[in-house]
């Protein structure tokens, strides 16, 4: 069986059994969230939020919004204490930006089991 | 009108504060220091307190969304500024966490209203009254980083006093704005770094300084006096890096406050709450649980305080490169 394959049925099998959601539902909820997040805010990002939207560049978040964002994505995948803390380091210093797809693959780290 | 999720506004007598409360428990309150905003306060730190405590954040008159009047910017007047916030916000007491100037006015608000301070953590903050001079040749680690301050261009003569101010003046420059990319990421950059307001926050300190009269202000004792600091009756938590210029003002505070622990953080310099992020939550949770812990009922007593007995935490492996 392709490989791609084979992961994407375990993790739908695990989606069925309750143990988080598949790669393929991440990134399509995380975009819903970042809309309902962003649009009662006057900012001048007016294009679509897809894979490559860069969080502080694009959607004009500062430190606190990452936390409303994190905080949101703990309700909305009713899953909590993830550890955020690591999104935004590399190598020993802070990254100060980053985009939709790297929290998509984040969640699927911490969110979907290994095989 | 805002840019961010959340954000209200408190109108005070002289000053519209914008604020943020973020989580549920004891109230923490967050008071940056000069330059900065509240988004100075990382995820990394915020987020680990904020699932213990309602985090309160604002930005000091003069700094990022909130309003900047000609004048009013002695620590008596920013922490004034902070028990208004409280009054507004019906928070009848809670723990302050300071750095730098948000320190000073912490201990400020703390001499003169304990009733409204339950504790205060006190981040690198130098005390005018206990450490008048600051100049660059009094400090150990000046000839390495004046090498690295003239690499990119910035210059501080040795002697200068209050040359923080100086040198977030000039890194706040247009021309700088190489500097800055070069210094992204790093613990120098942290007050301007895209997270923190960025361009945006550069642009206010710039404005602050040339058009208020924050500039003779901020670096007034404003009567934050020795006699002063030795009436705060809460406890207080004094957590100082290793590096900064700034780590003399803390055996100062041991010696004037009766009830002082001290902390230093090895290897770190000023932004070590952002720096050492991982750390310094660690010691903050410590400290507000050892504040839970002990009897409500017996405030009489005043601890002695052994001014030599400042512990020295081990850093952890998350951490930001200092350079």
């Amino acid at each position: 069986m392709d490989q791609s394959l084979n992961n994407r049925s375990q993790n739908a099998a695990a989606s069925a059994e309750g143990y988080g959601p598949s790669r393929e539902e991440i990134l399509p909820r995380l975009i819903d969230l970042l809309t309902d997040l962003t649009s009662d805010c006057d900012r001048g990002f007016s294009g679509g939020i897809g894979r490559e939207t860069r969080l502080v560049a694009d959607l004009e978040f500062d430190s606190v919004d990452v936390v409303q964002f994190a905080l949101l994505i703990e309700e909305r995948f009713r899953r909590r204490k993830l550890p955020f803390e690591k999104l935004l380091m590399a190598d020993g210093r802070y990254r100060d930006d980053v985009t939709v797809g790297e929290v998509a693959e984040f969640l699927v780290v911490c969110l979907t089991p290994r095989a | 009108m805002s840019h961010s999720f959340s954000i209200q506004y408190a109108q005070l007598a002289e000053a519209s504060l914008a604020y943020r409360c973020l989580g549920s428990g004891q109230d923490v309150v967050f008071i940056h220091g000069m330059a900065a905003s509240h988004g100075f306060w990382h995820l990394n730190v915020l987020l680990p307190m904020t699932r213990r405590f309602r985090v309160t954040l604002y930005d000091q008159r003069g700094h990022g969304s909130s309003s900047m009047p000609p004048s009013g910017y002695t620590t008596a007047h920013l922490a004034e500024d902070l028990r208004q916030l409280l009054d507004s916000l019906q928070i009848q007491r809670a723990h302050l966490v300071g750095h730098s100037v948000g320190g000073a006015v912490a201990l400020h608000l703390a001499a003169e209203h304990p009733d409204r301070v339950a504790s205060l953590v006190i981040a690198d903050t130098r005390v005018r009254a206990l450490q008048p001079i600051q100049r660059p040749a009094d400090w150990p680690h000046w000839p390495g980083v004046k090498a690295r301050l003239a690499e990119l261009g910035l210059e501080l003569t040795d002697d200068v006093n209050d040359w923080g101010l100086h040198l977030f003046e000039q890194l706040a420059s247009p021309k700088f704005a190489g500097a800055r990319e070069k210094l992204a990421g790093t613990s120098l950059f942290i007050p301007f770094s895209r997270l923190a307001g960025g361009q945006r926050s550069a642009e206010r300190w710039l404005e602050l300084l040339n058009t208020t009269t924050a500039r003779r202000e901020l670096v007034d004792v404003a009567g934050l006096t020795a006699d002063k600091l030795s009436q705060i009756a809460c406890p207080v938590l004094a957590m100082y890096g290793e590096r900064s210029t700034t780590l003399p003002s803390q055996a100062g505070l041991a010696a004037v406050v009766p009830d002082c622990r001290s902390v230093v953080v090895p290897g770190a310099g000023h932004f070590f709450p952002i720096s050492c992020a991982v750390l310094f939550v660690r010691e903050v949770s410590a400290f507000l649980d050892s504040q839970n812990r002990a009897p409500t009922a017996a405030p009489a007593a005043i601890p002695v305080v052994d001014t030599a007995a400042v512990s020295l935490v081990a850093a952890g492996p998350d951490r930001v490169s200092e350079r």
